[in-house]
């Protein structure tokens, strides 16, 4: 077999693995949809590539965006996280009676 | 670029000239487009950018800064050129640029180990960034 195919969507994994980092600002919001969305897409090529490893190349791409992937998706999970448990507890110091009662 | 880079290769296969000289030409591309960077006009674009930063909403409504707050004003002091100011500013843009312009050229070019390079580079990121956080989280208290 001498005519490789590049495996599909490789780069594509690559780029929104390091997107997810580069976009996890935002509450993290972003970031998790481009991780989730990279892992899901990285899920079927690896079985694609796992299937018949001889006909494709590229990868050591798909892998490294996975990684990637990966990370943002914790990184940007804990950060929501965080944010969320700083929303609960400052909003449970407010006086929610007074306001109300104003 | 593609154009540029075929262009390149088809000088390279038929060397007549010195190296040397090549390495001028691409020199004086180089210098061809600062003269083109010059022609915009900098100070416009300069205070359009500080007069429309977009704000960070975990700024505006929670009160603690976010992972990525900083990056547009150092961005802004980079095309200044600031360097240093731009780097105490927010640590990891440089290493982000180079790590998007990498990646870009990464695709077009297929480099043999770009992929684990821009691993290291995105681990350098991650790591960057979150110190720069935490420090300065400590210096408000």
């Amino acid at each position: 077999m001498e005519n490789k195919q590049q495996l599909p969507n490789a780069t594509l994994v690559l780029i929104f693995g390091i997107v997810s980092i580069v976009t996890c600002f935002c509450y993290g919001i972003i970031g998790l949809i481009f991780g989730i969305v990279a892992l899901v897409i990285s899920k079927q090529s690896i079985k694609l590539y796992n299937e018949n490893p001889e006909l494709y190349y590229g990868y050591e791409n798909l892998k490294a965006g996975r990684i990637c992937a990966i990370v943002g998706i914790s990184l940007s999970s804990l950060y929501l996280l965080f944010i969320l448990a700083y929303i609960i507890f400052v909003g449970a110091l407010i006086p929610w009676t007074e306001i109300i009662n104003q | 670029m593609k154009v540029i880079w075929i262009w390149l290769e088809s000088k390279w296969d038929n060397i007549n000239e010195p190296k040397n000289l090549i390495y001028l030409k691409l020199l004086c591309l180089l210098q061809g487009s600062f003269y083109f960077l010059g022609l915009l006009r900098m100070n416009e674009i300069i205070t359009f950018l500080e007069n429309n930063l977009l704000f960070c909403p975990s700024k505006e409504f929670i009160g603690i800064e976010c992972l990525g707050c900083g990056l547009q004003r150092s961005f802004i002091l980079l095309i200044k050129g600031e360097f240093l100011n731009s780097i105490i500013m927010y640590p990891a843009l440089i290493p982000m640029l180079i790590m998007i312009g990498y990646l870009v050229s990464h695709i077009y070019f297929d480099f043999k180990n770009g992929a684990s390079i821009l691993k290291y580079f995105y681990f350098l990121n991650i790591i960057l960034i979150v110190a720069n956080y935490f420090i300065k989280q400590l210096s408000y208290i």
